[in-house]
């Protein structure tokens, strides 16, 4: 038995579980998206569950720190604790209603960098006289390559398994995933469907528009390049330089005044502050072109 | 009775050279520092606090410190490098591969045939591929799992373009309609990458030219610290005390110059190919440069010095 499924056992049906639920049913699209295989039920009943949990664990040992290490009163100490305890559970919260989102983004940004070469494969599939179904049917085969296994495989599994409508399922998938690229692709899709002409031309005009859009996309990232570029000379060439020039200078009309050695300040400019923005911004970097890159 | 077949370990070329870089990285430090003991080990910066931290400044000691990294880094980062261009330049021959097969079908051929003529022409590394999909063929495999598994290791861009030759193949009569719209289509998408490289680049030239003009910078404080200490040293400054001496400055200097040039070449391999291995080669190239600088700056700063009436 699993934690999700000991914390859905515990708060089913209970008042907490239900507000919870009817509060966060939106996060239903996310989790599907997100790659974690829970159940919308199951999910919120871990939120409670761990926000409780974290509450109960945190009051205590906030308590003890209060109380006995710091040696503040009784009342100020339960009070303290409360407050810290309250802050603790709600960050815990936050972060869980807020991790299906970040995953499920994470996943859609990559999947619409990729769909130029996906809806491209599509297109090959129609030439060869493939139906929406069997192109489908394909993606889930080769998946793993366009990174769309996952859900092309949930799709394949409504039609043949569960025996959906291909269009419906089509236009429910579209209102479901939070990518608008992707979601106006699907609904187009399920309009070929039900209309059974034109899906050569369709790709074929997606595909460019697609390109198109990575293109736009090109150059709002080169504008964010150009001011993260900005940054980086700013904070890794120019502040250590300048700091050092100024404490020299401080340091050699007398350093007595000083609160902090100035050797010391140089160390923590030197060997942390400037390799540490140098890393940032490289990981910065490294997210932005990776948004451009399939 | 059949004596059980032993199994053979076969270590890969990338682990055999990162294990021998490491050996020998190891062994020139070795040498260097308890050996000959190129480093002086008198020369150490104390920074008091409650943890106090003693930092060698001998340019030879960070020399060395150096030349380990470069060796350490080096072999294996241009192996990776080579093999990624080896990969790169087949993703490029990709768009023409198609086009000269979606030509050959057009002309009658079937695709295995069409792969057959095509591995006689000269297409760099693509060739090679294609001769072993084809032997692949010969002996009886199917085409799609020939091709799937003869470029099992190359990159993904090429891989899902390669999935349409064996669409291709499975359609029969639309082959060459399947292959041109294919063509077609990696043509358009290689030219899109090629454009989106070609306008990253630019980033690549303001990251070099800033740690250029970092050391540039760093020659001139450290001829104002010369400068100061002089004075000091002289007499002529009573009102001043010096917080490092020449040579600590130096040294600090390029530490920080290190530090900086080490996550700036990581995003200069992220920019140009999305590596990190293309990173570590502008690192290796970049250290051995600031070695060079920061050993030779001396000159640069006594020629300075030289201009002033001391």
């Amino acid at each position: 038995m699993g934690f999700s499924h000991l914390a859905y056992r515990v708060f089913k049906g209970r008042s907490i579980y239900n507000v919870a639920l009817k509060n966060l049913s939106w996060l239903d699209s996310y989790l599907t998206y997100s790659g974690l295989k829970i159940s919308l039920r199951r999910y919120v009943a871990t939120i409670v569950f761990v926000t409780i949990l974290s509450f109960s664990l945190s009051l205590p040992l906030t308590y003890v720190f209060h109380a006995y290490i710091l040696g503040i009163n009784v009342l100020f100490s339960i009070v303290a604790s409360i407050i810290l305890s309250l802050i603790v559970s709600t960050l815990i919260l936050a972060l869980l209603i807020y991790l299906p989102v970040f995953k499920a983004k994470s996943k859609l940004e990559l999947l619409e960098t990729r769909l130029p070469y996906i809806v491209s494969y599509m297109a090959v599939l129609s030439y060869a006289g493939r139906n929406i179904e069997s192109i489908i049917a394909k993606l889930a085969e080769k998946g793993k390559l366009f990174g769309i296994e996952e859900l092309a495989i949930r799709m394949l599994r409504r039609i043949f398994i569960l025996g959906q409508d291909t269009a419906r399922m089509l236009m429910d998938e579209a209102r479901k995933t939070p990518s608008v690229v992707f979601s106006s692709l699907l609904e187009s899709l399920a309009g070929i469907v039900e209309t059974g002409k034109g899906l050569n031309e369709f790709l074929e005009s997606e595909f460019m528009n697609l390109l198109r859009n990575r293109e736009a996309k090109v150059k709002e990232v080169m504008n964010s390049m150009a001011v993260l570029m900005e940054v980086f000379i700013s904070l890794v060439v120019v502040m250590p330089l300048v700091l050092t020039i100024m404490l020299l200078i401080m340091a050699s009309l007398g350093a007595v005044a000083l609160p902090i050695s100035p050797l010391q300040i140089l160390f923590l400019i030197h060997f942390i502050i400037a390799p540490t923005v140098a890393v940032m911004i490289v990981l910065m970097i490294d997210s932005l072109v990776s948004k451009i890159s399939g | 009775m059949t004596k059980p077949l032993k199994r053979r370990r076969v270590v890969s070329k990338d682990t055999l050279t990162l294990v021998s870089s490491s050996f020998t990285a190891l062994l020139v430090l070795f040498a260097n520092l308890i050996v000959f003991k190129v480093a002086d080990y008198t020369k150490m910066l104390v920074i008091a606090g409650p943890l106090p931290i003693l930092l060698p400044y001998d340019v030879n000691f960070i020399n060395t410190l150096v030349l380990f990294v470069f060796i350490l880094v080096t072999p294996y980062a241009l192996i990776k490098y080579m093999n990624y261009r080896r990969k790169r330049k087949v993703e490029l021959l990709i768009p023409i591969f198609l086009y000269d097969l979606a030509g050959l079908v057009r002309a009658g051929y079937t695709v295995p045939k069409a792969l057959e003529i095509e591995s006689e022409k000269d297409l760099g590394p693509l060739t090679d591929l294609i001769k072993k999909a084809v032997t692949r063929i010969i002996l009886g495999e199917n085409v799609s799992r020939a091709l799937s598994e003869t470029f099992k290791d190359q990159t993904l861009i090429t891989r899902r373009f390669i999935e349409t030759v064996a669409e291709a193949h499975e359609s029969g009569g639309r082959a060459a309609q399947v292959l041109s719209g294919a063509s077609s289509h990696a043509a358009r998408l290689e030219a899109f990458e090629e454009e989106r490289r070609r306008s990253l680049k630019v980033y690549v030239s303001i990251i070099y030219a800033s740690i250029i003009i970092f050391m540039v910078a760093s020659a001139f404080l450290l001829f104002f610290n010369t400068t100061l200490y002089e004075t000091v040293r002289r007499g002529g400054g009573r009102l001043f005390t010096i917080l490092l001496t020449p040579e600590q400055m130096k040294g600090l200097l390029y530490y920080t110059t290190l530090f900086i040039a080490a996550p700036s070449c990581i995003a200069i391999g992220k920019i140009r190919s999305g590596t990190i291995v293309e990173g570590v080669l502008h690192m290796a190239f970049l250290y051995i440069i600031i070695a060079l600088f920061y050993t030779n700056v001396d000159y640069l700063v006594s020629m300075l010095m030289s201009f002033l009436p001391l």
